[in-house]
């Protein structure tokens, strides 16, 4: 069953008035980088933050946004131990806000946007934005999945001739 | 007018400070080429881009003069890279050139940088008796002095190993031109030329009098191609100096380039040690890169091919370090500081 | 010099042309060189004719999902082309009509290839190994399929102009192997594109001989030549042709000299060369004088027309002003030259010609459509041990080869198989790096530090090894056309049927032997291996080894459409002759890998220019 879209129900229908607080940008940067383990001076240096906020903004409704950047705001400021394993439980972990958590990481990643699972779009409401797509060209050349490789996005940021052929970047110290 | 050259010792000081000075160029260039926001201001980061490569290939030409009698070209020392803000080496008249981004002030100082003989720029302080009067007049001396040094009767100067030279097949960087090997003074007046032609020209003219490959279009000289950016007009091959430009408008966004601080220095941003890492990291690997072109400029050429990998690095990472937000609404950016 | 999309013929024509990718470029080529008037139809739009336009695909191709082969140029309803990009096994009885070719199975053919000016080398590869001698004569030294009716060297000479035609980079030393000769002056222009540091690591393990069922093999890594731009040799490599003093210029990009000069490592050749140091057909039509030739694009060949003496006497063609021109707006137009040239692919050619005159055109001996082959193209994937740290996914899509298995006895018994080492981590296997983020992300839950961990180490260590496989000429692997399949401006959609005979099979079985030998080389623990295939794999297909039991083999198409108008020696079982010419209609030449008898392992590119330089001589011979 479809329903209506999360974004167009008013604010006394199924969730909590919440609003997304104060600088939700910052909060959006801070949390990215607990997700996709860059520094947010690196997501900064992509150049993306406020088009993926945008992203996130026209894809999930007000009252979600505001329920995920609330409880990051809740456990941000928790030393990183804690931090960690309430990322882990509160947002990760739960049926709500972890798939949208795992897409936010989908969209630093890739700059990719994919489609949110069935269950949680039955649960939440379909959003005609919510469709899987590269978001933009400079999204895929920003791709963290590439800086984490130590390569550059396949076709962008060529790294010269005869570049593959010298010695590439150390895998990380331990083998995960 | 400083004094002539006449002995070898005071042409490879000459070239010594020729490959400091073009250098010296270098990252205010490409602070304005990487500030320009993708897809805007394409003309003007297409002058920019052409004038930048052709230093590059213009510290290659110095090198190879350099080789070519005898000399150790010197790319790598502590008081190679200046401390920006900075004056030029010590060869043309002062003026301030900073690390900034695409601005209207950044164009005014390359303009300074490329002024053609006669024309003194605007910012400049009184001449001096030991500075040359432009960039162009200064290779002039040069010539002089190759030629006066090559004189029927003396003993040749050009008596570099031709291994150390750079070959065209060792240079490639995005069509930035073709380097010069260089072994006598024929070559030698053929690669000081290359640089004065392409470059601040010596006599004024708007346009390159001789075409170049395979291209059917006259090379508009540096300084004019700056003027083209700054006036927002093109110049017609009929036009001249006096007349100005009188082409096609040249659209020019100066809001659209990130707002880089100016002359960053990593103690600087002490305050946020993410950022200082990646500033960090930028100087780690432009000391790569000087160390990379030293060894490649003393003996070992084919070493210039790993050079270009670490210039579109370079790149990458200076257009990342200026979309991070610093303070009064600017942005981080590259500090080309020596890092060891 | 530049191109001109549109166009309208202009005066008289020697030869008119069909196709504006590469075959159809160096034979206009050729015959400008040689003062002669060429008129070019090109079915497809000038993709990429201006270098904004060409960047325009470029940013198409970032915005893409999935990145396969068409993705950066859009499908274009007037002459499409097929995308194969879900491909899947098809049900006996109930043709696949998901795509612009119709599939009548069993197997899927699974190859695409691009109708626009420029044709499919906006999205090859550019590998351009040469064929190996005995390959052009595998019936008389192996017993398999049919002679070529011409040998190694009859066309060793073209291979050389192909190679400065195209700019290929190799070094001749590095293909001087089963037969293959060089003359002693002669070089490829460019130096070898160099070998990724993946291969140079692989290289001091797998250098050295593999045992398989107790026999040894020696193996080795070398380098494969590229049609991409390196570094420059002097003119002089050119031997005997050689022309002025000076390096051999590579070509740059077309509408600018500031880049295309060099390979520059962006690592997409395949969809897209952002920066066009790879050879397209572009380049070669960008430098046809002016005023010798007519290029018309958009332009939709739809027969051919036959005078009663046999020769072909026009073109009728249908060139759509865009592509929401309704088509019975679109009005048909003959056009007449002395010679007329088929270069508009192998599946293409075949269709124009069944679709020609009132029972097909040039098919007396019956072989037009017939005899399709490609290279099935097998691979194997495993994660390479970290103190080699491979350095993956950089360079082009590869740069070195195991040639050791494209010649040997064994091809009485069994397909021959060149073998290509990548460097796009498992690209083609399980298409990262999207489905390692759907791993990771979704099924591990990883995020934060584990996952950039996970990502740095694992992907840097994907290691893909292909099989490009031989596959013999067989009659009822065929191109047809049916009234019931039609396409736009009412002309037909291919209808493919296609298998994979033993021959083929086996040779994939040996291959999974050769790679396991290989992993096992390297030192790849059996749980590192990652090569499994089943009935839902694309290209599954079972074989059963005799006396052995059934096994699960796959493949995937190497995009190398080749038969369906081979030439032989006599009229009663080809369509062309030696010089590609029509037995049938003697004006007709019909180009391109669809004229090579057998498949061999090389990719057919530089093969089939090679035999257009070849053809165009007889055509310069004709016209006189």
């Amino acid at each position: 069953m479809i329903q209506e879209p999360a974004a167009n129900r008013t604010p006394s229908g199924d969730y909590p008035p919440l609003r997304v607080g104060p600088d939700p940008l910052a909060r959006f940067i801070s949390l990215s980088a607990a997700l996709t383990g860059f520094s947010q001076a690196e997501l900064q240096g992509t150049g993306m933050a406020q088009e993926y906020y945008n992203v996130m903004r026209s894809t999930l409704s007000e009252p979600l946004v505001g329920r995920l950047l609330l409880q990051w705001t809740l456990i941000e400021k928790l030393d990183s131990y804690l931090q960690d394993e309430y990322l882990s439980n509160t947002i990760l972990g739960d049926e709500t806000l972890g798939p949208m958590a795992r897409n936010l990481i989908t969209l630093w990643y890739l700059g990719q946007w994919w489609q949110l699972p069935v269950a949680w779009r039955q649960l939440h409401g379909a959003n005609a934005q919510d469709t899987t797509r590269v978001v933009s060209a400079q999204a895929y050349e920003e791709g963290l999945v590439w800086v984490a490789m130590g390569v550059h996005p396949q076709g962008a940021k060529q790294p010269g001739f005869g570049s593959w052929a010298l010695e590439p970047a150390p895998l990380p110290e331990k083998a995960t | 007018m400083p004094t002539p050259i006449t002995t070898k010792a005071q042409l490879l000081d000459h070239l010594q400070l020729a490959l400091e000075l073009e250098h010296a160029t270098i990252p205010p260039y490409l602070c304005a080429l990487y500030s320009i926001r993708d897809g805007s201001n394409t003309q003007a980061a297409s002058v920019i881009r052409s004038v930048v490569m052709e230093e590059m290939l213009h510290m290659t030409l110095v090198a190879n003069l350099i080789n070519a009698i005898g000399g150790q070209p010197k790319v790598n020392e502590e008081k190679f890279v200046p401390n920006y803000p900075t004056f030029l080496p010590e060869i043309v008249h002062k003026f301030i050139v900073d690390l900034q981004p695409f601005s209207p002030g950044a164009i005014q100082t390359f303009l300074s940088i490329e002024q053609p003989p006669g024309l003194r720029p605007a910012a400049a302080e009184p001449a001096d008796d030991d500075r040359y009067g432009s960039i162009g007049e200064f290779y002039v001396a040069v010539q002089a002095g190759v030629n006066f040094l090559s004189e029927k009767g003396k003993p040749s100067i050009f008596t570099g190993n031709v291994q150390r030279q750079v070959r065209p097949e060792h240079w490639y960087y995005g069509g930035g031109g073709h380097a010069l090997i260089v072994t006598d003074a024929e070559s030698a007046c053929k690669a000081i030329e290359e640089v004065v032609e392409q470059g601040e020209g010596v006599t004024g003219a708007l346009f390159d009098d001789d075409r170049k490959d395979g291209s059917d279009t006259y090379e508009l000289a540096h300084y004019y191609r700056f003027k083209e950016i700054e006036l927002g007009r093109c110049y017609l091959q009929s036009d001249t100096p006096e007349s100005g430009p009188r082409g096609p408008e040249l659209l020019v966004d100066w809001e659209s380039s990130y707002p880089m601080t100016i002359n960053p220095k990593v103690r600087d941003f002490a305050a946020v040690p993410e950022i200082q890492a990646l500033m960090q990291e930028f100087n780690r690997l432009y000391t790569t890169l000087l160390d990379v072109l030293h060894h490649a400029f003393n003996g070992q050429p084919q070493l210039l091919r790993d050079a270009v990998p670490l210039m579109y690095e370079l790149k990458y990472r200076a257009q990342a370090l200026m979309r991070i937000p610093w303070r009064d609404g600017r942005t981080a950016g590259p500090s080309f500081e020596l890092t060891r | 010099m530049s191109i001109h999309p549109g166009g309208q013929p202009d005066g008289e024509y020697d030869v008119i042309i069909i196709g504006g990718g590469v075959i159809g470029a160096l034979i206009a080529q050729k015959l400008t060189a040689q003062y002669k008037r060429v008129l070019i139809l090109e079915a497809g739009r000038a993709v990429g004719s201006t270098f904004p336009s060409y960047q325009s695909y470029v940013e198409t191709f970032y915005a893409s999902i999935p990145k396969t082969p068409n993705a950066p140029y859009p499908q274009n309803p007037k002459a499409p082309s097929p995308l194969a990009i879900d491909v899947h096994n098809i049900t006996p009885g109930t043709p696949d009509l998901s795509d612009y070719t119709v599939e009548t199975g069993p197997l899927p053919y699974g190859s695409t290839y691009q109708r626009a000016l420029g044709g499919t080398t906006l999205h090859w590869m550019g590998f351009c190994p040469r064929m190996v001698p005995n390959d052009f004569k595998l019936q008389s030294t192996y017993g398999r399929g049919v002679d070529w009716p011409i040998d190694y060297d009859d066309i060793k000479n073209y291979y050389c102009d192909a190679e400065w035609a195209i700019g290929v980079a190799g070094n001749k030393a590095d293909q001087e192997r089963f037969g293959i000769t060089f003359p002693d002056d002669y070089d490829y222009p460019m130096e070898r594109i160099p070998l990724s540091w993946s291969d140079q690591q692989l290289q001091r393990y797998i250098d050295g001989e593999v045992v398989i069922d107790g026999a040894e093999h020696p193996v080795e890594i070398s380098s494969l030549p590229h049609a991409r731009n390196s570094i420059p040799r002097p003119l002089a490599a050119r031997g005997g042709k050689a022309k002025g003093t000076g390096s051999y210029q590579p070509v740059p990009a077309v509408g600018t000299q500031s880049t295309g000069e060099r390979c520059e490592g962006n690592a997409s050749c395949i969809p897209i060369c952002p920066v066009q140091a790879k050879y397209s057909a572009l380049k070669t039509l960008n430098q046809l004088p002016e005023e010798r030739h007519t290029l018309l694009t958009q332009a939709v060949a739809t027969e051919l027309l036959v005078a009663a003496n046999g020769r072909i006497d026009g073109v009728v063609y249908k060139q759509y002003p865009n592509e929401s021109t309704p088509d019975f707006l679109v009005a048909p137009v003959t056009v007449k030259a002395k010679l007329y040239v088929l270069a508009a692919h192998a599946v293409e050619n075949a269709k124009l010609l069944l679709a020609s005159g009132p029972n097909g055109l040039a098919n007396s001996s019956d072989q037009v459509g017939r005899n399709l082959m490609d290279h099935p193209f097998f691979i194997t994937w495993a994660l390479a041990p970290r103190h080699l740290n491979l350095g993956q996914w950089r360079g082009p899509g590869a740069t070195s080869e195991i040639p050791n298995f494209r010649d040997g006895a064994f091809r009485s018994e069994r397909a021959a198989t060149r073998i290509d080492v990548g460097n796009w981590g498992w690209d083609v296997a399980t298409f990262p790096p999207d489905s390692n983020i759907n791993a990771f992300v979704y099924g591990q839950n990883l995020y934060g530090p584990a996952l950039r961990n996970l990502i740095a180490d694992e992907l840097p260590r994907q290691l893909r090894i292909g099989y490009v496989l031989e596959q013999l000429p067989e009659s009822t692997n065929r191109v047809t056309i049916d009234r019931n399949y039609m396409g736009p401006l009412g002309t037909y959609r291919p209808v493919l049927h296609y298998d994979i005979s033993d021959y083929t099979r086996a040779g994939m079985a040996f291959a999974w032997k050769l790679s396991d030998a290989i992993f096992d080389k390297i030192g790849i623990p059996r749980d590192q291996i990652f090569t499994q295939f089943d009935e839902n794999s694309t290209g599954y297909m079972p074989y059963t080894p005799s006396g052995g039991k059934q096994m699960s083999l796959a493949y995937i198409g190497s995009g190398h459409h080749i038969g369906t108008h081979r030439m032989g020696v006599q009229k009663s079982d080809s369509v062309v002759n030696r010089n590609m010419r029509s037995w049938d209609h003697e004006n007709l030449y019909i180009v391109g890998c669809g004229a090579f008898p057998t498949s061999a392992t090389s990719n057919p590119t530089l093969t089939a220019s090679a035999l257009a330089l070849m053809a165009a001589d007889d055509m310069l011979k004709q016209l006189g």
